[in-house]
Order: structure tokens, then C-alpha cells, then sequence
């Protein structure tokens, strides 16, 4: 895998993590620090999935 | 004051249950169930019981007309085309 | 009985039976069709109820709505692709309704509410629903029809 294939990758992944994190502050009643720790966790794993099924779809 | 809302949802309820009975078609009776579900969702809400609106929407919404849907499409696909492939 | 609730009660009124009439009468495109428009109804409805009793984890249930009831009528159009090629039904003037009555409920609920995350939680359960209903209704007037399933 060469460097700029990678280095799109990366920004793939971060650009979902963000925009989930967001979406999760958003959704929950209460902000602490062990929703902001659930929510950041959560959101990285969907993010690797939403980045594996993306890839998937578009065929690439 | 709020019996009304009871009412109204359960007047709902029942009229769409009435609807699932007198439909004869499985493929449309899937569709009135969906409706029963969402009517179902509604009471639910109303008698203050989020959390069971909850299953009740997961389950009545998507699953169960996929799954008559399927089973009436495996039942059926033998008979219907006549020596023709889809 | 405050005005949220007597306007839930409103909506499902004249919103879910004619929902329940047209689906259980007339042609099959009508009938999903119906159930569309109901899966919206059902979600505005529920946002009022939440505002009416006074309690924000209903719009929780409105949010599983706006995302499972397109879900479904997706299940509908893909499956019933071949009955509903013939007669397409007319979403349109669903589509329409549906947004027309979105937007003046989801302001006039985060106009109650107050600024702050439950009012975005609102839009962006007013912008699902929409979403929702409009590729449900694509997909139902032709999206499925043509090449995938006749292949």
C-alpha cells in the first residue's frame, strides 16, 4: 500500500470518527466524561466499519 | 384529559386490526401489518412505555413484513411463472 | 391537556386514518404508499407527545422511526417491485404534505425547547424523517422497476 493510499485512508477513518463523535454528543441527554469515553470508543469502531463498507460499495 | 389521546390511539389499534383481518392478500396483509406495528408504536408512547414503542418498532417496522414477504415470495415463485426464469 | 397534546391528537386523527383506509382499500401502490405517509405521521406525532408530557427521551422513539419506517417501505419497494411496476403510486403530493407539516412542527418545537443539543436533536430528527421519506418515495415510483429485479 503506497503512502498517499494510506494517507487517505487515515483521513477517511478521521473524518468519520469526528463527524460520529459529534453525532453522538449530540443524541445523548447527559455529557460526562464516561459518555464523551463511550461515545469516542464507539465512534471508532463504526468508523473503521463505515470506512470498510464504503470501500466496499464503491468498489475501490 | 389525556384519556383522549388513549382513546384515539386505541380506536387506531383496533381499526387496524380489523384492516389485517378483512385483508385477503398476504403481500398486502404484510403491509397492514406494518401499519399495525406503527399504531401499536403509538398506544405504546401514549400509555407511557417508551421502551416497549421501542421493540415494538424494531420488530413490527422492518422484520416482520420482511419475513412474510420472503416466505410469500418462496411459496409462491414455483407456481408462478409458467417455464419461464426471472 | 396542553396544546402539544391535543396537537398529537390532531395529526393522528387526520393523519393515520385515512393512512389505515388507503392501506387496507384500493391498489397495492396506494397501500405503500400509505404506509410511507404513516411512518411519517407517526413520528411527528411522537415528537409532540414528547414535548406534551414533558419527557425528552421520547424523542428517542421518533428518531428510531424516522430511520426503521424508510427502512421498511424499502423492504416494500424491493419486494414487491414487480406488482408495483405496473401502477406506480403517486408520492408526491405525500412527499409534499409531509414536509410542509415537518418544518413548521420541528420549529415550533425547538422554539419551546430552547437552543441547545436537544433543539439540533430535533433538526436532525426533522432533516431523517424528510430524508427518509423522500428516498422511500424514489425508490417506490420507479427507482427498483426497471433493471434489478427483472434481471
Amino acid at each position: 500500500m503506497t503512502g498517499k493510499r494510506t494517507a487517505t485512508l487515515i483521513a477517511e477513518l478521521l473524518v468519520w470518527w469526528f463527524s460520529l463523535s459529534v453525532l453522538w454528543l449530540v443524541l445523548i441527554s447527559t455529557v460526562d466524561a464516561l459518555e464523551v469515553l463511550a461515545g469516542a470508543v464507539c465512534a471508532l469502531l463504526a468508523a473503521v466499519l463505515a470506512v470498510a463498507a464504503r470501500r466496499a460499495v464503491t468498489g475501490r | 384529559m389525556t384519556d383522549v389521546l388513549v382513546l384515539i390511539s386505541l380506536l387506531l389499534v383496533a381499526g387496524s386490526a380489523t384492516a389485517v383481518v378483512a385483508v385477503r392478500d398476504p403481500a398486502r396483509q404484510a403491509l397492514v401489518l406494518a401499519v399495525l406495528g406503527l399504531t401499536l408504536t403509538v398506544l405504546f408512547t401514549v400509555l407511557q412505555a417508551p421502551d416497549v414503542a421501542l421493540s415494538q418498532l424494531a420488530v413490527g417496522s422492518a422484520l416482520t413484513p420482511l419475513l412474510i414477504l420472503l416466505s410469500v415470495r418462496k411459496v409462491r415463485r414455483p407456481g408462478r411463472r409458467e417455464g419461464g426464469d426471472r | 391537556m396542553n396544546v402539544w397534546l391535543v396537537t398529537a391528537s390532531v395529526l393522528l386523527v387526520a393523519g393515520f386514518v385515512p393512512v389505515v383506509w388507503g392501506v387496507a382499500t384500493g391498489p397495492l401502490g396506494r397501500g405503500v404508499a400509505a404506509q410511507n405517509l404513516g411512518t411519517s405521521v407517526v413520528c411527528l406525532a411522537i415528537l409532540l407527545l414528547s414535548q406534551g408530557y414533558d419527557r425528552p427521551s421520547y424523542v428517542d422513539v421518533a428518531l428510531v422511526v424516522a430511520v426503521l419506517g424508510p427502512v421498511g417501505t424499502l423492504v416494500y419497494a424491493r419486494l414487491l417491485a414487480d406488482e408495483l411496476q405496473d401502477d406506480p403510486p403517486h408520492t408526491r403530493l405525500f412527499t409534499v404534505s409531509v414536509v410542509c407539516v415537518t418544518v413548521p412542527v420541528v420549529v415550533a418545537l425547538c422554539l419551546a425547547g430552547g437552543p441547545g443539543r436537544a433543539a439540533a436533536k430535533l433538526v436532525l430528527v426533522g432533516v431523517l424523517l424528510v430524508v427518509g421519506n423522500v428516498i422511500a418515495s424514489r425508490a417506490l415510483t420507479g427507482g427498483f422497476s426497471r433493471s434489478e429485479v427483472t434481471r
